[in-house]
Order: structure tokens, then C-alpha cells, then sequence
């Protein structure tokens, strides 16, 4: 919590607009996806409200995702001198990192109910299943941030690199387009983890419940087993990073 | 209890070769091993075991780059072993002076909070921690204040503070804090000092100021490896021993290299053998105890206690002998049979308040017979030092016994000090034995000077004489020419001439501004006439030694000159310098001459004057 809020207070105090960017970038970065998906037809069968709010929703959870693998390097690259000065627990950056996802899904949250009123729709019933599988989200992006986490700390490539994955994964799974039937798309799609991760969860928010609704289950199994063997290796891989570093 | 057994490290040398073996080692496990270092690597911590039990204190002792910082890091798990295990319950803390990446956008608040949080304080005490942090450092009153916004001053003591507020079961000290002249550099030293005075502490130290008093166990540490280990009053010495040896190797490396020349390689003796030569030197000699047991032996007499006869050099006497003695009536205190100090020169005013009666040599034989029968002692004892009771000593002190009725008196001899300070030398024992066994105070205002014609009003007083740390050169001679002018512009001067003053130059003579009092062996009060001198003179300047050591006891500002640290210089100005930092109001500059010219000079003596 701690580092959370240090982290906080370094990014925000040095910004004149404070925390209005924590609204304003999420909203920035879908408002042209929308407006092209809409233009492109992106949303199949949807009319314009029905994309804005599917589109929308989609990419709040994957940003969602998004910031649980980026917030951990974030907070860590801060936090190098004070690995190598103190007794910090290594777990405590992706704690914190998870303390900043937290934070931002209120202001997602905040959006998702602006759209709700502006499109006029009722959420369904599903509604609390989509909410209890951010969660399991957030845990997938932390999975995956903490294996980056250590390599971030001995190269800076990792860090350089790690943006250049945020497209790949927005465009391999259905979150701003409606999932093709066939072609390349279609079975990179289907083979997604991020496909069921995401767009069940946005069903059970926005539509309700689908027939593959079962395989979320399966992904959120594997993503709790592969924490907690990257827990194992993130404990053995820290030190070794932080060792690395200048110790002067 | 805090336990680790063969614990190991492996670094590499090469930073960007550290990298590649880190990425290597963090995708590929098993790969790094004690057993097969690769290229570059070397273990940074060798089969390190130490045991720290509840109340214990355990000491680390190693020269910088030892692996201390990396020892507390294993222990702490900031760093994985490669081999070895820690075994401890509770909570373990770390006292080191790292700054916890500081954030300039933080307030003071908020920054403690996240320090003592990672120094684990639990929620119950955080912020009870963070306010005794804020009350340590002073900076109550300004807790809102962002970082940035503070003095570097300031912070310099946050992180470390609240490492001390946090409550631990076992704390690792990289370092003992030391108290400097501020404020806040006292309140965290001293809270540093209350846990470690408590117990269950491992102290990993560079040296051996401020340790604690009870230390159950204390090691030495060296490249990883622990040389020796043992009771701290055998660790200490052969630690300092190491030291000396060590910085000489240094020196005389760096000595061959500017020269060309190979290093003598008898000389290069390697950690291990410096250490087993300490051990066996400090076998031989366990003469500390052995004075102390036989000053408390004497104390506890009901006899008169001689000390003395001095009839050494005079700095010798003020900087360790006086000092000692003044150290054996505050540690033993007031007696009822008398203590008698003897010494030569009329130097009664020394022993002013530490001893009971004053005799001078001059009282139990004549002048000429003294200066004749000291000359003798030297060659008989083949050192000007008394490093054993010669023939002449047992003569003046059974002219003392007769002096006091004949009575069977104890007798504390110089060859006490003398001895104890020859290990010293040889580095076979700490120079802390000196600064805790030595009293350093201001003497008692000594009367005016009778019969020494000095000027009536303020005076500066002078002694110049070449020596082994102030060779005769041309450079030494302008330096004291120039120094004499520039004194005797401000103040007259009197010269004291301790037997080697090379004169004062034509061009100044005619000012009539320098007067020169003759040396000590003109007449047998004339040491006691020098030191009335000095003690009344405005401010002192002089080459180091001798007389010198004077001017501090009597709170005149003193400016002395040396230009070679070699020999004893070095002892004697650590010594000097403990003196300096012990009396407060005592003003001290012992500078080297190369480094005195006419516009630092000037402004010593406008400072000193003011």
C-alpha cells in the first residue's frame, strides 16, 4: 500500500493536471478505436451504441489487464535503489503493482457506468460474474508482469519491449471487433487464453451469459496455477536481479 | 537466536559479465554453483557461519570490500546464498546507511512511513515508529514538507533513523553510526549505542570505534573468509594489527609503482600470515591487563604511590603520560596516603589536582648531576624512553622514600606507559587502549612566569626546532622566518627554545619584536618557565612535539607545523587529535607545512586572536 502510494505521489505531484490523466488516458486511447470501429464496421451486426458500450467495455478489461502486467515494472524501476538499500520484500512490487491496478479500475468503473447511461442500456443479470472475474484478470496480467519484472531490472530491453506487446495482444484477441467465424483471425482468436479471459467476462457485463462461459473456468484454473509457480520463480529471480544492479 | 552456516556468495568482477549471468541464471536455474565459478566470478562470501543468541552481541570486523554489506544482505534475504542456510524466528532488522531510493515528492510523512515499513514495522506500531523517527530527526515540526523542499542536511539521517524506531529481535548493524557534532547525529548514535548496549546484535564494523561494550563473540573477515575469530579483547588487536599491515602493503605498493621499483616481497606478507603474526605477538603480550591490574593493585594499598620519575621527552609526558596518570585518579579516585608525582623542569603545575605532592628531580639532586646521570641512564638503557626501571630512577626514588620518612611507598613507573605504548607502535595493540586510558583535561591556570622579562601586555609564543617530522630544509627555515613575521606584526613574540631553534633572522631581530628564552638545559626550572610561558600566551605556534603538546592544556589556540608522517608522528597526531575532539574548547590545528603559506597563516593567527 505503502509503495503503492509512493509510487502515486511520484507520478501525480510531478503533473500539473494531477490526476485527471488517470481518467483522461483510458478514455483518450478508446474514444479513436470506437469511432474507427464504428466507421469500419467492426462490431458486425451492433448498432453505434451497442459497439461504443461492447468496445468500451472490452478494452477497460483489457487495459485492466494490461496495467497488471505493466504496473509491477513501473513501481519496480522506481524502486531499484531501495531494493538494493533495504530489506524490501520482493513481493511487495507486484503488491504494490496490483495497489495501482485497483486504483485505475475505479476510474475504468466510473466510465463503464458514464457509458451504461449514455447508450440507455440495463446491465443483465450476469452482472456480479463479470465483477468477481476481474479479479481473475487482474491475477493473469500480474502473472505475466512478474516474470518480466526481474528481466526489467538486469536489461532495459524488457522494459522497451514490453509496449510493443500492448497491440499484439489488443488485436489477437476479439476486444474492440466481434470474433470472425473463420480465417487466421478466427483460430488465432480461438487459441487466445486473453479471448476467454476477456470477453466472457465483458458477456457477463454487458449481454449475459454465452455458451462458452465453461472455458473461462478452465483459463482462470490455469492462470492460478501458473501464479503460483511464478511466485516461485519471482522470489529466486529478484534477488538474483537485484543483484545485478550497481550496488554503489 | 539468529543462526547461519556456510553461507556463500558468488559475484562476479565484471558489471556488464554480472548481467549476462544474472539473465542466464534467472531463465536457467542450477546454473550458478560455489563449486564451478565461471569466468570472472569469485565468492564474495565464503562458508560464513555465525551464531547471534537472545541478549548476544557477535562483532564482524573487516577492512572495506570484506563482504559485511554482502553478509547483512544474505542474512536479510536482499540477496540469495548460493550455498549455506539462515535460520531465524522473529523479526530481523537492518541498520545501514542506505537511502531507501528517497523520492524528492514525498513529505517527510509519508517517506518515514514507507521507510519503517520496509524496515517491517507492524501496523499496530507503525505510527508510533514514524513519530519517534520524526522526534529523532527533528522534524516534528515539519512532517508536511516535501522532500525536495528540505535541506540535504536534513534528510541525511531519515532512512537510518527509521531503521533504529522499528522494534526487532535481532538487529544487523552494516556499520556502527557515529555521533558527529550535530544534534541529530548524537540522538540517532545514542539510540544506535541503547541497542546495541541491549544485545542480540550483529555488528558487521570497518573498525573498532564505538562498539559496544559487550560483545560475546567477534571475527575477522577478509575477502569473504573469516581469518580469525575469537573473545574480542584477542579480535581487536590482531584487527588493528591487520589494518596497519595491510595500509602499509598499500602504501609500499603504490610506492613502487610511482618509482618503478619492485615491492620488497619479504614485505608482502598475505592476510593470513599478518593475522597469524598478530595472534602470536598478541600471545606474547597481554600487557594491558597486566598495567591495569597493577595501577588497581597499588590503589587498593594504603601506601604513598610514587609516579614517576619522568625523565623522558616532554611531549611524551603530556600527551600520554600526564594523561595516564590524570586516568588512574578518575578510575581508582581519591586515596588517603599521598600521591607523589615526580618529573624534572618544575613542572609541578601538571600535576596540579591528579596528584597530592610534586617533587622535581631537582629537589633530590642537583642540576648538573641530573643532566650527567640521565645522559648515563640513556646510554645504559640504550633509549631516551623509559621503557624499563633503570639504575638512576631506583636512586631518586629512594631518595623520595627518604623524603617521606623513609616510607614503603608503591611505584608506578613510566615503564608502565612506555611498554604499553611500543605494542602500540607496533601495531600489536589498539590506540584506543591510549584514548580509554587517558584522562585528557584542562590544566589548572598556572601562575604568571617570574623572571622571564616578558612583554607586559599580550604576547604570541613560538618554538621552532627540526626534527624527524621537520626536517632541516630550506623550505622548513623560510616557513619559520615567515611565520615569525608574521607574528611579531601582530604581537610581540617569545620564542622557547627547546634546544634546536634556528635563530631569529637578522631583519627581524632589529624589530626587537621576537624575544628568545633559552633552552632547558640552561637551568633546572627553566621546562616550568616555557610552560608558564605558553599557558599565558595569546596563541602558540610551533613544530609538533614537544613543548608543542602544551598549549591545548591551557586552551591557548595552537598552530602546529610537521611535514613527514613517518615514525611515531602518525600515533602522536591521532593522539593529539583524540585531545582535540575530547576538550571542546580546545583549539588545535596541527597542519602540514607544505601546505602552510602566508594568507592561510594570517588568517589562523586573525582568528586566534580575535
Amino acid at each position: 500500500m505503502l509503495l503503492c502510494l509512493r509510487d502515486f505521489r511520484y507520478r501525480y505531484r510531478q503533473a500539473f493536471l494531477k490526476y485527471v490523466w488517470a481518467f483522461a488516458r483510458p478514455l483518450l486511447a478508446v474514444a479513436p478505436l470506437i469511432l474507427v470501429g464504428n466507421a469500419f464496421g467492426l462490431g458486425g451486426d451492433m448498432s453505434a451504441a451497442e459497439y461504443a458500450l461492447f468496445a468500451l467495455s472490452g478494452f477497460l478489461m483489457w487495459q485492466m489487464f494490461w496495467d497488471a502486467v505493466i504496473s509491477p515494472q513501473w513501481i519496480a524501476r522506481r524502486l531499484r535503489r531501495t531494493c538494493v538499500d533495504g530489506p524490501l520484500r520482493p513481493e511487495a512490487m507486484v503488491a504494490a503493482g496490483a495497489g495501482l491496478v485497483v486504483f485505475n479500475a475505479f476510474f475504468y468503473g466510473a466510465l463503464f457506468v458514464i457509458a451504461y447511461a449514455l447508450t440507455t442500456s440495463w446491465p443483465p443479470v450476469t452482472l456480479p460474474l463479470g465483477l468477481l472475474a476481474l479479479p481473475v484478470i487482474v491475477l493473469g496480467g500480474l502473472t505475466v508482469g512478474a516474470f518480466f519484472l526481474p528481466l526489467t531490472f538486469v536489461y532495459l530491453d524488457f522494459r522497451f519491449g514490453l509496449p510493443l506487446l500492448s497491440p499484439l495482444l489488443l488485436w489477437t484477441a476479439p476486444i474492440i471487433y466481434t470474433a470472425p467465424e473463420s480465417g487466421v483471425l478466427s483460430v488465432i482468436n480461438r487459441w487466445n487464453p486473453l479471448t476467454y479471459l476477456i470477453n466472457i467476462p465483458r458477456g457477463w457485463l454487458v449481454v449475459g451469459a454465452g455458451p462458452q462461459d465453461g472455458w473461462f473456468l478452465v483459463c482462470a484454473g490455469v492462470f492460478v496455477v501458473l501464479a503460483g509457480l511464478m511466485l516461485r520463480y519471482y522470489r529466486r529471480a529478484v534477488p538474483l536481479a537485484v543483484q545485478s544492479l550497481p550496488q554503489r | 537466536m539468529l543462526e547461519c552456516r556456510g553461507l556463500s556468495k558468488v559475484y562476479c568482477r565484471g558489471f556488464e559479465q554480472g548481467r549476462r549471468y544474472a539473465f542466464v541464471d534467472i531463465l536457467r536455474p542450477g546454473r550458478r554453483s560455489i563449486d564451478r565459478l565461471r569466468r570472472e566470478e569469485f565468492l564474495a562470501v565464503d562458508r560464513f557461519s555465525v551464531t547471534v543468541r537472545k541478549g548476544e552481541n557477535v562483532l564482524v570486523l573487516g577492512l572495506p570490500g570484506a563482504g559485511k554489506t554482502t553478509i547483512a544482505k544474505l542474512l536479510t534475504g536482499m540477496l540469495l546464498a548460493d550455498a549455506g542456510d539462515v535460520q531465524f524466528r522473529g523479526r530481523l532488522g537492518l541498520v545501514s546507511g542506505g537511502k531507501l531510493g528517497m523520492v524528492p515528492f514525498l513529505t517527510v510523512w509519508e517517506f518515514i512511513q514507507l521507510a519503517t515499513g520496509i524496515h517491517g514495522a507492524e501496523p499496530t506500531v507503525h505510527d508510533a515508529c514514524c513519530e519517534r523517527a520524526l522526534e529523532l530527526t527533528g522534524l516534528s515540526d515539519r512532517r508536511d514538507l516535501k522532500i525536495v523542499d528540505l535541506d540535504k542536511g536534513d534528510t541525511r539521517y531519515l532512512s537510518i533513523a527509521s531503521a533504529l524506531v522499528v522494534p526487532h529481535d535481532v538487529r544487523i548493524f552494516d556499520g556502527v553510526p557515529r555521533s558527529g557534532s550535530d544534534r541529530v547525529s548524537r540522538q540517532v548514535a545514542a539510540l544506535a549505542t541503547e541497542h546495541l548496549e541491549r544485545g542480540s546484535n550483529l555488528i558487521l564494523a570497518s573498525s573498532t570505534a564505538n562498539l559496544p561494550t559487550r560483545i560475546a563473540h567477534a571475527a575477522i573477515l577478509h575477502e569473504g573468509e573469516t581469518l580469525f575469530e575469537g573473545g574480542l579483547e584477542s579480535v581487536v588487536p590482531v584487527f588493528d594489527h591487520f589494518v596497519y599491515r595491510m595500509q602499509r602493503i598499500e602504501q609500499l605498493v603504490r610506492e613502487a609503482a610511482e618509482t618503478g621499483q619492485d615491492v620488497d616481497s619479504s614485505r608482502m606478507l598475505s592476510p593470513p600470515e599478518i593475522i597469524a603474526r598478530a595472534r602470536r605477538s598478541l600471545e606474547r603480550s597481554r600487557i594491558g591487563p597486566v598495567v591495569e591490574e597493577r595501577i588497581a593493585e597499588a590503589w587498593r594499598s594504603t601506601r604513598p604511590i610514587v609516579v614517576g620519575p619522568y625523565l623522558s621527552d616532554v611531549g611524551f609526558e603530556l600527551l600520554y603520560w600526564r594523561p595516564f596518570v590524570a586516568w588512574m585518579s578518575q578510575r581508582f579516585g581519591k586515596r588517603t596516603a599521598p600521591v607523589i608525582a615526580v618529573s624534572r623542569g618544575r613542572v609541578g603545575d601538571w600535576y596540579a589536582g591528579i596528584a597530592t605532592h610534586y617533587v622535581d628531580v631537582c629537589d633530590l639532586v642537583d642540576f648538573d648531576s641530573f643532566l650527567t646521570r640521565n645522559r648515563q641512564r640513556v646510554r645504559a638503557t640504550g633509549s631516551w624512553k623509559q621503557k624499563v626501571v633503570a639504575d638512576f630512577d631506583r636512586e631518586l626514588l629512594e631518595l623520595v622514600s627518604a623524603r617521606f620518612d623513609g616510607a614503603e611507598s608503591e611505584v608506578l613507573h613510566p615503564s608502565l606507559i612506555f611498554r604499553v605504548c611500543n605494542r602500540i607502535w607496533n601495531a600489536t595493540m589498539p590506540h584506543g587502549w591510549l584514548e580509554e586510558h587517558g584522562a585528557y583535561e584542562r590544566f589548572e591556570p598556572a601562575p604568571p612566569p617570574e623572571g622571564a622579562g616578558l612583554p607586559e601586555g599580550p604576547y604570541i609564543a613560538a618554538s621552532f626546532w627540526f626534527s624527524s617530522c621537520f626536517g632541516d630544509t630550506r623550505p622548513h627555515r623560510h616557513l619559520i622566518n615567515l611565520a615569525l613575521s608574521e607574528l611579531s606584526q601582530r604581537l610581540p613574540v617569545v620564542v622557547v627554545d627547546t634546544g634546536g631553534f634556528p635563530g631569529v633572522p637578522e631583519s627581524l631581530e632589529a624589530t626587537g619584536n621576537i624575544r628568545v628564552l633559552p633552552g632547558p638545559e640552561q637551568s633546572e626550572a627553566q621546562l616550568g618557565l616555557h610552560s608558564r610561558v605558553i599557558a599565558r600566551a595569546r596563541a602558540y605556534v610551533g613544530t609538533f612535539g614537544n613543548i608543542s603538546q602544551l598549549a591545548p592544556f591551557y586552551r591557548v589556540p595552537s598552530l602546529l607545523l610537521f611535514d613527514e608522517d613517518g615514525g611515531l608522528t602518525a600515533h602522536h597526531r591521532r593522539t593529539s587529535q583524540s585531545i582535540a575532539e575530547v576538550m571542546d574548547d580546545s583549539a588545535i590545528d596541527v597542519v602540514p607545512a607544505p601546505e602552510l603559506n602566508p594568507a592561510r597563516l594570517s588568517a589562523w593567527i586573525d582568528q586566534a586572536l580575535s
